[in-house]
């Protein structure tokens, strides 16, 4: 069978949302012992090309990924993939989930992002229902899905798009067209009231989307958000609870104003699923990205910082100019240069810490590692890691993360970034993200880095067309080399 | 006796002067229909409340009758004792159960159904149109009003949230559930510490409900059934019931404001092909909110586009003043009954002149600027005004008194609300809120004081400014 999938392709991404490593530290930060993410079996439904699961099959040889996807051109696609690779640790079939095999057995993790929202009823009910049965004692699934009240206002877009497009049949028609409609909403006025520039911001945010995005997330043929405690409701009914945002940063009340926050507070109390629905409401969140784990476990709310001292951190962390005008002698700023988070402290116990995270990057260092460089003062330690988690400022993992942050004598690129440097501009890097290479010589600088090739090899391959040492430094922080 | 939500937390029952059969039937004439002469046609309004739109209505059109029901208790009684208080006899208001409404009331020539189509369950909905389709009379309009897509679906958020809030609370008590609700709408317009864009949408709720007042927001967005529609949903459920769309109740709002030439062209375009279509995309366009449609048989046969000539069997009206000159020639004239302020050349500003010293009282299009020889000129001219809100066009006259009659007489209607110490109804079907001397005064006359008297006390100026609003009954 064909489906819309098969027609326009999505894209072959990873998610780092998705990792199992993040569901493994959420998992133990409220109190599980979830499987470790190089020793587990990983489900995803919905799985495309294997975008997702081919680099984990890669990182990890003793874990096992088994991907499902209705789309049969895109399981084609990512089956050349694993057999290029050569990888045994994975499989991907085309399957209606709905023929899920009940003795498929027990999966550590559970993944189904893009998947909830835009399926038909019965099948939503029957990713819980496969959640309930397959997943481990211990197991977290990962369910992503369009969010109220957000969500109204994508609804308003995607019902224009449609009562526009109707006529049109070909997809790339329905493209340009849907994008046509909230063009002449944001554009067509001179009119400067609030909902005309939340259009404007609404397409330029759609215009920097992939045109796949557009068609499956807005268009298409299903499309059922929920709010946060219809879906808790619903995974009760399946003998499951909620665990946590697979986002940390998600489930906490940054950016809020002081009343909202004391609001918050008062609801605190009757429970997580309340405080967490209020929060949606003052966030007015449109996509949530949930992790659910079996119902009968006990979970340790709020999160007690002592968990920290078992993970290990890493951070693309760079000493920046100092931007507070206001700080104290002896600060100094450092910045995420993935997210821009910027933190600016002059406590001595942080400070070398947070330079030795910025010198191992890509690597990680464990809690005992850091807590070397601060004199021992774990308990501050813990809180200050815990503040920066909370900021998306640094990554918590719950196994180390060991690629090479130097350049050596004869460079190696992963070799799922230099596969896919020969398919597509998204190159896969060890953090479970892309990194974005438009320029076909650097597309082809990384096919060449196999370990063999000196740097004089490398430029005289290259022909002066890459501006060699800048680059592999570039490739080194962006975590695609081998140590 | 089954409570209705409408007894417990009481809908603000006013004049809506869009409905005024008047208006609709000075629509229905621009557009080529043959309306009935709204001084002897049937009306019916539909969840007419305590019967303030529709009470005025039957005093001012004494030879016209009028029928409204309601399903509240509370309100149909205080609309049954008002009537009794003005002794009105061409005005019945009953309480009656829509699905039940009795197959034999024959035909109307207007019917108004104000804040109902949204705000029903679907069975109501579609035995209100199945109402139209057989009391509608031939050349018969009504008048439907219901929020709309896209633009309410941002109400649906604070809706939500509302609901969810005073659900967690356990609010039982109405008016506890209505201030709790507003009490989240504006934690949700506040909650972010750097206000989004989001924020400004919510802030701009906040600033309506203050306007309204919180029984607005107990009817409308947090009533139990709150249905918004787009336009084409509205348009293709009358086309199932051998209705058609004829236009909007306010014909300033048909009109394209603040569009770039590139997409009024587009509609244009739109217009020509398919009106319906035009109107839809001018609401997505628009984020239009709400809207006041007027409905009629689909077996006429409209006038699109309207023509200017039209206007010449219809009488206007205008309080719109000049309020600035420029050197060029151009004048600024504001609008006080719509809010308009704009600028016009100096030949519409001549007409308005016309108007404005006429004003409560309409003049017939023979009597404007009867020194232009050209008509059709004329007629362009004041199409362009109504358009921009300007003037409004009446299929019948408009006369008020003056308050400079030997004997004043402000109408019965405004003396008794004021004696109630409630907001006073206009003869031309508006609201007035007035302070406590002006009260006073308007109680007294009921035509037992002279003018004389009246400038004896000092009261000239007042009374000028109370027959700007058109209370004065007209001379006899």
């Amino acid at each position: 069978m064909t489906t819309e999938y098969d027609v326009v392709e999505y894209p072959h991404r990873p998610f780092s949302q998705t990792h199992p490593d993040r569901l493994a530290v959420m998992g133990r930060m409220f109190g599980m012992q979830p499987a470790y993410p190089n020793k587990c079996r990983v489900l995803e439904m919905g799985c495309g090309s294997g975008g997702n699961l081919v680099p984990l099959a890669d990182l990890f040889p003793e874990s096992f990924y088994w991907g499902v996807d209705l789309a049969p051109t895109a399981i084609e696609q990512g089956r050349a993939r694993i057999n290029a690779l050569g990888l045994s640790n994975i499989r991907l079939d085309a399957m209606d989930v709905m023929e899920f095999p009940d003795d498929a057995g027990e999966f550590d993790f559970i993944l189904a992002h893009g998947l909830f929202s835009w399926v038909p009823e019965p099948v939503r009910m029957k990713i819980l229902a496969i959640c309930q049965r397959h997943l481990a004692p211990q197991g977290v699934a990962y369910i992503s899905y369009n969010a109220y009240p957000g969500c109204h206002i994508r609804q308003m877009w995607r019902d224009m798009m449609l009562f526009h497009t109707r006529q049109f049949v070909k997809p790339a028609d329905k493209i340009q067209q849907g994008k046509g409609i909230m063009q002449l909403v944001a554009h067509g006025t001179m009119r400067e009231d609030a909902g005309h520039q939340l259009a404007k911001e609404d397409f330029q945010k759609m215009v920097e989307k992939p045109d796949s995005a557009l068609y499956h997330d807005e268009m298409g043929t299903f499309w059922q958000p929920f709010y946060f405690h219809e879906f808790t409701t619903l995974a009760g009914q399946n003998g499951l609870q909620y665990l946590a945002e697979s986002t940390y940063s998600d489930m906490q009340p940054t950016g809020l104003t002081p009343q909202a926050a004391q609001a918050l507070d008062a609801v605190s109390k009757a429970g997580v699923v309340l405080y967490e629905q209020y929060l949606d409401f003052f966030k007015m969140r449109k996509f949530r990205q949930t992790l659910l784990c079996r119902s009968d476990l006990a979970l340790h709310r709020p999160v007690d910082t002592a968990c920290l001292e078992q993970f290990h951190f890493s951070g693309p962390i760079q000493i920046v100019p100092n931007a507070d005008a206001d700080a104290p002698p002896g600060a100094v700023s450092f910045q995420n240069g993935i997210n821009s988070v910027t933190v600016t402290t002059n406590n001595p116990v942080t400070i070398p810490a947070i330079s030795a995270l910025a010198d191992a990057w890509p690597c990680s260092l464990s809690f005992d590692e850091l807590a070397a460089l601060c004199d021992g003062n774990r308990a501050m330690l813990r809180e200050v890691l815990h503040a920066f988690y909370t900021s998306q400022f640094l990554n918590v993992h719950s196994i180390a993360r060991k690629f090479a942050n130097r350049v050596s004598d004869k460079p190696e690129a992963w070799r799922i970034a230099r596969h896919e440097a020969t398919l597509d501009t998204a190159i896969p890097h060890f953090h479970h993200g892309s990194i974005e290479l438009e320029d076909q010589h650097v597309r082809k600088l990384v096919t060449l880095l196999d370990g063999t090739r000196t740097h004089q090899d490398l430029e005289s391959a290259m022909q002066g067309n890459v501006d060699l040492q800048p680059t592999l430094l570039k490739m080194a922080r962006a975590a695609i080399l081998v140590a | 006796m089954p409570v209705n939500a409408y007894d417990e937390v009481e809908y603000i029952s006013r004049p809506f002067r869009q409905t005024h059969p008047d208006r609709l039937a000075s629509m229905a004439m621009l557009f080529g229909m043959n309306p009935a002469d709204a001084a002897t046609a049937r009306v019916l309004d539909i969840g007419c409340g305590e019967g303030g739109n529709l009470i005025p209505l039957a005093l001012v059109m004494p030879n016209a009758t009028f029928l409204g029901f309601d399903l509240a208790h509370t309100a149909v009684a205080k609309a049954q004792a008002r009537i009794q208080q003005l002794g009105l006899t061409n005005i019945r208001v009953e309480h009656i159960d829509l699905m039940e409404f009795p197959p034999n009331a024959g035909e109307f020539d207007y019917i108004i159904a104000q804040g109902f189509y949204s705000w029903v369950p679907d069975a109501v909905r579609k035995g209100f149109l199945q109402l139209l389709t057989k009391h509608l009379s031939p050349q018969g309009i009504a008048y439907v009003s219901f929020n709309a897509y896209p633009g309410a679906m941002f109400r649906h958020a604070w809706r939500d949230g509302a609901a969810f809030h005073t659900g967690v609370l356990g609010c039982t008590d109405p008016h506890e559930r209505v201030v709790e609700s507003f009490n989240m709408l504006q934690l949700m317009a506040t909650a972010r510490s750097t206000p989004d864009t989001w924020s400004a949408i919510a802030a701009e709720m906040v600033r309506a409900v203050q306007t309204k007042g919180l029984n607005w927001v107990g009817h409308d967005d947090f009533s139990p059934f709150f249905k918004p529609f787009y336009f084409h949903q509205v348009a293709e459920a009358a086309s199932a019931h051998g209705l058609q769309y004829l236009s909007d109740a306010v014909y300033y709002d048909m009109q394209p404001h603040n569009l770039t030439p590139q997409v009024q062209q587009i509609l244009d375009q739109l217009a020509v092909q398919d009106v319906l279509l035009r109107e839809q995309y001018y609401d997505f366009i628009e984020l239009r909110p709400f809207r006041q449609i007027l409905l009629c048989r689909a077996a006429l046969t409209l006038k699109r586009p309207e023509h200017p000539d039209t206007l010449r069997a219809m009488h206007f009206s205008s309080p719109a003043e000049t309020t600035k000159v420029a050197s060029d020639g151009s004048y600024t004239v504001h609008n006080s009954l719509t809010g308009i302020t704009v600028e016009v050349p100096g030949s519409l500003q001549r007409i308005l002149e016309q108007l404005r010293i006429a004003w409560p009282c309409s003049i017939p299009f023979s009597a404007i600027a009867i020194l232009e020889i050209n008509r059709a000129k004329i007629a362009e001219a004041l199409l362009q005004l109504y358009g921009a809100a300007l003037l409004e066009a009446h299929a019948m006259p408009q006369s008020c008194g003056s308050g400079r009659e030997d004997n004043p007489v402000i109408w019965p209607m405004a003396r008794l609300e004021a004696a109630a110490g409630q907001p006073v109804t206009t003869r031309i079907h508006t609201q007035v809120q007035l302070d406590e001397s002006s009260s006073q005064l308007v109680q007294r006359l009921d035509g037992s004081v002279s003018r004389q008297q009246l400038e004896a006390e000092g009261h000239a100026g007042r009374l000028d400014w109370l027959a700007a609003f058109g209370l004065f009954e007209p001379h006899s």
